[in-house]
């Protein structure tokens, strides 16, 4: 089999796990609410009993038989239908794009479940992107000079810098790094760094006075470079460092101590010894023969850490206050927003199963050996 | 024996301690060894006798808890110990070349063999300049000589021979004819179709396969002095004879001495010259293969030559020797072999018999024959 009928096949495959992983989520959120918080989502303000129950009855959540609104409430048995057989209404409706309007108190009335969801989540993709790169970029590097200088001065710092950014607590490092970057290092009066919100102008090395150009992604760095304001594409990418510095610190840590374990087994290798018998650079020898085959176990930690990623972000944009989905959802959480949370778990899902199929992928072009 | 000009190695009194958590192993105990130019010289003993250590000291390649406590080894008039870094590497790509034990696993997984040989050649363009050039040329003549030579080849003959001359030569140019020579090289090796043999990858080759590609990258260096390292044990019995003769093959064909590891007496009388006979770090014969054979001089080889079973002994009968190696965290005193050795007395405990010139070019450390 090619790599792209693999490929193919795993996509297919991919439909199948979201949809499994909704029919459990769906169970989980409906089948232990009263049927009005599967209402809820679709109801105005202006809407009458009457209108109420016949909503009800259009998205399948009260029976035909349903005498009135009330008795929908009271949870009568006669109003009641099973979780099974709402989810089918419930799947064509949001296949169909309907998720009806968010319950988020911060929202204001009649908003768009998916406007709010999306107007934010390129925010927090931005987020955990910029994270998942800092991690890379570091966590790499850390690993193979710690593996490089086994047991010598760069290792034990690499290692005390790994196993502290694994062990110290996100929040924790966050507000230590504001209080560092923030509040101690000033310059004319202002923090080197940006304190909190999606961009503030109140930085020493921030542009002053920036204009905000049309959201055309909504990740703020992207629309910065796509209308050509350079200016508030750099003010955003410095409010980011923090926070992307906070996220990233567990999963470098992670990462060094794959890489370097990976990195030591391989150096131990037979054929190590051989390109060293045959006269390479020492740069050759760990670049082109240790590297290659010590990623192999750190791709796969890598698609794992994606995935902590996206979940850290909710922590991350607390301690920052940052206008993202992740600490949205949470608030959704709080209102009983059924809809929001589940969109929030599926597009998360998507993003895993995605970065699992890129995984793979990535394996097979490492490794030669593996055939699908 | 002295460091004449004609040996291309010469390893004095060379001691490698190893520091392992149980104590130090003395695993090299005053080496003395000599490879001529041109020869193949065997080095027998048993497992644990220090003959890999041995290699890998001349190739500078010991483990990090290997220690070299004292000795010289010289390659090409250099003392390697005493040379940096560099320069040892600079001697393992150009002068030596290592040929290792098992074919699966010191072939790197996921590089093509094409890649590991071509990057050897890259390592140093300007040294391999001329050899990928002479190569190219070579064929070209060849192709002269027949009369088939089309219009563009008489032209990169004629461009390549200024090239000679110059001595400079673009990257892709290069790469091309390094491919070119790499692919040659291969078919020097045997390997079957070694167009294609380039392209893939280690797993997809059989052991014996891996071993003429290990091969390969031995030659494509043109080395004065190629180490192979039990290069047969760990293939079938018929790979085993076809490795070997190619070895006799490409023996004739280089300029290349021979430094042949092996614990595999019937390998030795097959294609060596010399032999060493090592015993628990210690070099303690040296002979013609010949005369080796027909008169072993020290207990321990004519131990070893008496335990190689023969179809026509009495049947039942194995001959070992008695004893198993030593400890070489505590070595015997004196002579490592006396406390298995059936002709020991009383000297033999008390110091390191030195070696001697028993019979002309047979070397023996023993006090049986004086010291």
């Amino acid at each position: 089999m090619k790599l792209y009928e693999y490929a193919i096949r795993r996509i297919l495959l991919m439909g199948l796990v979201l949809f499994g992983l909704s029919l459990f989520m769906f169970y989980l959120t409906r089948g232990f609410l009263p049927p009005s918080f599967a209402l809820a989502p679709y109801i105005t303000p202006r809407m009458n009993d009457a209108q109420k129950l016949a909503l009800a009855q259009s998205l399948g959540v009260a029976t035909k038989s349903c005498a009135s609104f009330q008795a929908f409430s009271a949870f009568q048995q006669s109003c009641l239908v099973p979780v099974w057989a709402q989810y089918t209404q419930w799947l064509g409706n949001v296949l169909s794009g309907n998720w009806g309007y968010t319950l988020l108190p911060t929202a204001g009335p009649a908003a768009k479940t998916t406007t709010i969801f999306f107007s934010r989540f390129p925010f927090t993709a931005q987020l955990a992107v910029m994270g998942a790169i800092l991690t890379i970029l570091i966590g790499i590097p850390l690993g193979i000079v710690s593996a490089t200088h086994n047991n010598k001065l760069p290792d034990h710092i690499s290692r005390i810098v790994s196993l502290g950014g694994y062990s110290i607590p996100q929040f924790w490092f966050g507000y230590v790094l504001l209080i560092i970057f923030v509040l101690y290092a000033r310059i004319g009066g202002l923090g080197l760094l940006p304190g909190s919100g999606s961009l503030a102008t109140n930085c020493a090395i921030c542009f002053a006075n920036v204009v905000t150009p049309k959201a055309v992604t909504g990740a703020p760095i992207l629309d910065g470079i796509i209308s050509g304001n350079l200016h508030f594409a750099w003010d955003s990418f410095v409010a980011m460092i923090l926070p992307a510095v906070t996220l990233s610190i567990t999963s470098i840590g992670a990462l060094t101590r794959i890489v370097r374990s990976s990195m030591l087994e391989v150096l131990r290798q037979d054929y190590i010894l051989l390109a060293k018998s045959k006269g390479l650079q020492e740069r050759v020898v760990i670049y082109r023969h240790a590297l290659r085959n010590a990623l192999l176990p750190a791709v796969t930690v890598a698609g794992l850490l994606t995935a902590f990623l996206f979940g850290g972000v909710v922590v991350i944009e607390i301690v920052f206050d940052l206008p993202g989905v992740g600490y949205t959802s949470l608030q959704a959480v709080n209102v009983f927003d059924i809809n929001f949370v589940e969109l929030y778990v599926l597009v998360t899902a998507l993003i895993i199963v995605v970065t699992n199929l890129a995984v793979d992928i990535i394996y097979a072009k490492l490794d030669p050996r593996i055939r699908y | 024996m002295d460091g004449s000009t004609q040996d291309i190695l010469t390893v004095k009194k060379l001691q490698v301690n190893f520091h392992t958590f149980a104590g130090q192993v003395k695993a090299l105990d005053g080496v003395d060894l000599s490879v001529k130019r041109g020869e193949v010289l065997g080095l027998v003993g048993e497992s644990g006798s220090g003959k890999s250590v041995t290699a890998l000291s001349i190739e500078g390649l010991l483990p990090q808890n290997a220690e070299v406590v004292g000795g010289q080894i010289i390659l090409n008039g250099k003392d390697l110990l005493t040379e940096k870094q560099g320069e040892i590497r600079t001697a393992r790509l150009r002068e030596m070349a290592m040929v290792f034990q098992d074919p699966l696993t010191y072939l790197n997984p996921v590089l093509t063999v094409g890649s590991q040989i071509l990057e050897i050649l890259e390592t140093d363009r300007r040294v391999f300049t001329p050899v990928v050039v002479a190569a190219r040329l070579e064929d070209l003549n060849k192709a002269a000589r027949e009369g088939t030579l089309t219009e563009k080849e008489t032209r990169e003959k004629a461009s390549l021979e200024a090239l000679l001359a110059e001595q400079t030569l673009g990257r892709r140019e290069f790469k091309r004819l390094a491919k070119a020579y790499a692919v040659a090289i291969l078919g020097r090796v045997r390997l079957p179709e070694p167009e294609r043999m380039f392209k893939m990858y280690p797993f997809e080759l059989s052991g014996g396969m891996r071993q003429r590609t290990m091969i390969a990258m031995a030659l494509v260096r043109r080395p004065a002095l190629l180490i192979a390292d039990e290069i047969t044990t760990a293939l079938d019995v018929t790979v085993q004879a076809q490795i070997l003769k190619l070895l006799r093959e490409l023996k004739d064909q280089i300029d290349a001495s021979i430094l042949l590891i092996t614990h595999d007496l019937a390998v030795v009388a097959e294609i060596c010259d010399r032999v060493a006979v090592m015993y628990a770090g210690n070099i303690v014969e040296v002979a013609e293969v010949g005369e080796l054979f027909k008169n072993p001089l020290h207990p321990y080889t004519q131990g070893l030559l008496a335990a190689i079973p023969r179809p026509d002994a009495v049947r039942g009968e194995l001959t070992s020797i008695k004893g198993s190696v030593p400890n070489l965290i505590y070595p015997p005193s004196g002579c490592r072999f006396h406390p298995r050795c059936p002709s020991a007395f009383e000297k033999c405990p008390l110091s390191k018999p030195p070696l001697v010139e028993a019979r002309a070019g047979h070397y023996v450390e023993c006090f049986l024959y004086g010291g």
